[in-house]
């Protein structure tokens, strides 16, 4: 990372997906907990 | 008084109904003489003795405190633990008076008692670990650390407690048949619901704002600026599965209260239960891992410790979010009290990791706890056991009192 | 340093105290975040022999006790195991591995930094540490509780604790010799009594220029850094070395944020949660009595249809 700059935006950019990605996932899990089994 | 049909010919009568249950007295106390009554008399005297130890001659006789490790088992444990598995009050209270979730009201008021009983308690572990506890008012009249987040712990811990109070008093105002006092508390609940909801979200993440002044001290994949945060949601995911462990619970032991309660019922609270608590338990899991990416310590995950946070988080986290989830679709109660267990066992992990585990993790020499420190815990665990036992049995906590009918 | 070199600069911190002081009040004027009037220690790792006479001096000017006698100082087995301060000892030195093989070890003393923001400061409940005009920062043990979270938050391992006193156990560290430095001519104990004048008291930012002369005219003597100029958000206590910081037993992690920062987020978001949680939970409480008031009314209008859920 040549800059600090260029490091927090390193940092971030995985933190907003890393967010993105949980958020799809939640979906995912909300509709895998509510289908009723048996 | 005059109210009630069963009248007292005396003050003596009355006082044997509210102590003795009713019974004579030589019945009730041969009805003590239980094997768990017994093991409890052990353990508390026990208890006393080491508390005579520590308060005559001091913590360095008591437990293996160092300079290095400054809190140990009852900072670790029955503070913060504590704390965290006394957060069923705050949760339920919102769940029934503020959103509206009537059907959970016959778990308000056990949540509220183990809440109330919990803090308390928890200030008597304090009491222990303070050099001076005789000095624990200081910080709310004597001399105000502003900046210290420990300040915030110490007034919102006394006004919690004091808020606890007040919202188990119907249940108190209903024993003793005072109609007035209970109405008149009656319309305190929602303030007081409300307040409860806003000094627990203070605490408990200030237990973990605590740490932010150690960021050298605890490792570096616990400590996040998000302390705060973690610990507030994981109070939540403990007090729902608190909640759920102590009705699985209370409905073995306290049977013949609950006779009367529709099992299927309590199956469906449960349940429910169980699925907000896997919403949680999924969310918390995604932030931990938020946490790891803001520090940027990926590599140490491959450390040691590194694979102690993976076991914390995916054994004690992330696994228990899909039992609970697996059993609300299987609509199987016994799998979510299983999980309960599990999760808090989690909770008190996280809690004892941050605090002690990788507490000065950078040092060679490691503390733990003399055993005299595990049995001051297990006393005040078997005392608070022992009152909440004693409550029950004669204030309308898991049953109604037929004289005050639902005021929910 | 010339002896008389070194006299004068003491001459000048006891001037600069009374100075300061000489005209005060009782009570404490606010402090400002950095004075000028700061007093401060540097220690010049490269002249400091290890023979202890420090710690002696401590203790009998603290009245700690164990003292023994100065001669006791001479057992070089102590620097066997690397030892920290505890509620006998306000400062301590340890021996390191010299510079160059076969040259002198090199010894360090250790002792509170007197930071310009204590994290102990911050850290307190009961506010018993403070943060003089003069420079050091003080514990009041009149209204300390014992609850440590001064020993946490402390990024030097500083404070220890008598935990083996049961009615009147207190915090124990290094006070620069307040007492002392507060009278005419007076230096803390360390200072005089070393032999080697290891140790200079002065004003903090006179420090700062003296340890900037010794490394700019030793090239190659010191490591290029003042340890204390920023750490912790800047200490009194100042180090200069010959060999870096991390193999002399100091945290090379304490950046230069000030601790106290590192809880004024949280802090400053208690008042938010306290204005903004109860319009967002009487909201909910307002929206869910509407919706029991309109399920009410419904079942009014209608005859109530048997539902299989109770």
């Amino acid at each position: 990372m040549q800059t600090l700059h260029e490091y927090m935006m390193a940092t971030k950019s995985v933190e907003y997906l890393m967010a993105v990605i949980f958020l799809g996932a939640f979906i995912l899990f909300w509709r895998f907990a509510s289908r009723k089994e048996g | 008084m005059a109210e009630y049909p069963g009248k007292y010919t005396d003050w003596q009568a009355w006082l044997a109904d509210k102590l003795f249950m009713g019974l004579p007295f030589g019945q009730y106390v041969r009805g003590l003489i239980t094997p768990f009554n017994f093991i409890a008399l052990i353990i508390v005297c026990v208890g006393v003795a080491l508390a005579w130890i520590r308060f005559t001659q001091g913590l360095a006789a008591t437990t293996n405190l160092t300079n290095d490790y400054p809190w140990g088992l009852w900072i670790g444990f029955d503070v913060l633990c504590g704390v965290a598995l006394a957060a069923g009050g705050f949760v339920l209270a919102s769940t029934v008076h503020l959103f509206g979730l009537r059907d959970y009201y016959p778990l308000v008021r056990p949540a509220i008692l183990t809440g109330f009983l919990g803090y308390f308690f928890v200030v008597v572990g304090l009491c222990f670990d303070l050099g001076r506890p005789w000095r624990l008012p200081y910080p709310m009249a004597v001399s105000f650390g502003v900046t210290s987040v420990m300040f915030l712990v110490g007034w919102h811990v006394a006004l919690y407690l004091t808020v606890q109070f007040l919202e188990f008093c119907p249940a108190i105002f209903e024993w003793l048949n005072t109609k007035k006092l209970r109405k008149w508390v009656g319309y305190l609940t929602i303030g007081a619901t409300v307040f409860g909801v806003i000094l627990s979200t203070l605490h408990q993440s200030a237990l973990g704002a605590l740490f932010l002044l150690a960021p050298g001290k605890v490792h570096p994949l616990w400590y996040t600026p998000w302390i705060p945060v973690f610990f507030f949601i994981s109070a939540i995911i403990a007090g729902l599965s608190m909640v759920i462990f102590e009705s699985m619970l209370s409905h073995r032991v306290f049977h013949s209260q609950v006779k009367d309660h529709d099992p299927a019922h309590v199956e469906r609270l449960v349940i429910g239960l169980g699925k907000a608590a896997s919403v949680v338990l999924f969310t918390y899991f995604c932030l931990k891992w938020l946490g790891v990416a803001h520090g940027q310590h990926w590599d140490l995950l491959f450390t040691p410790y590194g694979y102690w946070f993976l076991l914390e988080v995916f054994g004690f986290v992330l696994l228990p979010c899909f039992l609970y989830a697996h059993a609300v679709r299987k609509r199987s109660a016994r799998l979510v009290q299983f999980t309960s267990v599990l999760t808090v066992l989690g909770i008190v992990l996280n809690r004892l990791n941050v605090s002690i585990i990788t507490f000065q993790w950078n040092l060679d020499e490691r503390y733990f706890p003399r055993w005299s420190e595990f049995a001051v815990t297990i006393f005040i665990v078997t005392v608070g056991l022992l009152t909440f036992r004693w409550i029950v049995n004669r204030m309308p906590v898991l049953r109604d009192d037929p004289r005050y009918p639902a005021a929910h | 340093m010339s002896t008389s070199r070194r006299d004068f600069l003491n001459l000048a911190a006891a001037v600069g105290v009374v100075g300061v002081t000489g005209t005060r009040r009782a009570h404490a004027e606010p402090v400002r975040r950095v004075s000028e009037d700061w007093m401060g220690m540097l220690t010049d790792l490269t002249l400091c022999v290890g023979c202890r006479k420090c710690e002696w001096a401590c203790k009998d000017a603290n009245e700690l006790p164990n003292k023994g006698l100065l001669e006791d100082y001479e057992d070089t087995s102590v620097f066997e195991r690397k030892r920290r301060m505890d509620a006998e000892n306000f400062t301590v030195v340890n021996r390191y591995p010299p510079v160059e093989p076969g040259g002198n070890p090199v010894d360090v003393k250790k002792q509170c930094m007197h930071c310009f923001e204590p994290a102990c400061a911050s850290a307190c409940l009961v506010a018993a540490f403070r943060k003089t005009p003069e420079g050091p920062v003080l514990y009041n043990e009149n209204v300390c509780i014992g609850c440590r979270y001064c020993m946490i938050a402390c990024p030097f391992h500083v404070p220890a604790y008598t935990y083996d006193d049961p009615y009147t156990p207190k915090v124990m560290k290094c006070t620069m010799c307040f007492e002392r430095i507060m009278q005419e001519g007076g230096v803390p104990a360390c200072a005089k009594i070393c032999p080697e004048e290891a140790i200079t008291f002065a004003k903090r930012s006179d420090l700062i220029t003296l340890a900037r002369e010794k490394i700019t005219h030793n090239p190659g003597k010191y490591v290029e850094h003042i340890y204390g100029e920023y750490e912790a958000g800047g200490t009194c206590w100042l180090y200069i070395s010959p060999k870096p910081f991390e193999e002399l037993g100091f945290r090379a992690d304490v950046s230069a944020t000030p601790y106290p920062e590192l809880t004024k987020g949280f802090l400053s978001s208690v008042p938010l949660v306290l204005t903004i949680w109860p319009a967002l939970l009487m909201g909910a409480y307002a929206f869910t009595k509407r919706r029991e008031e309109l399920a009410k009314s419904v079942e009014a209008k209608q005859p109530p249809t048997r539902s299989e859920e109770g």
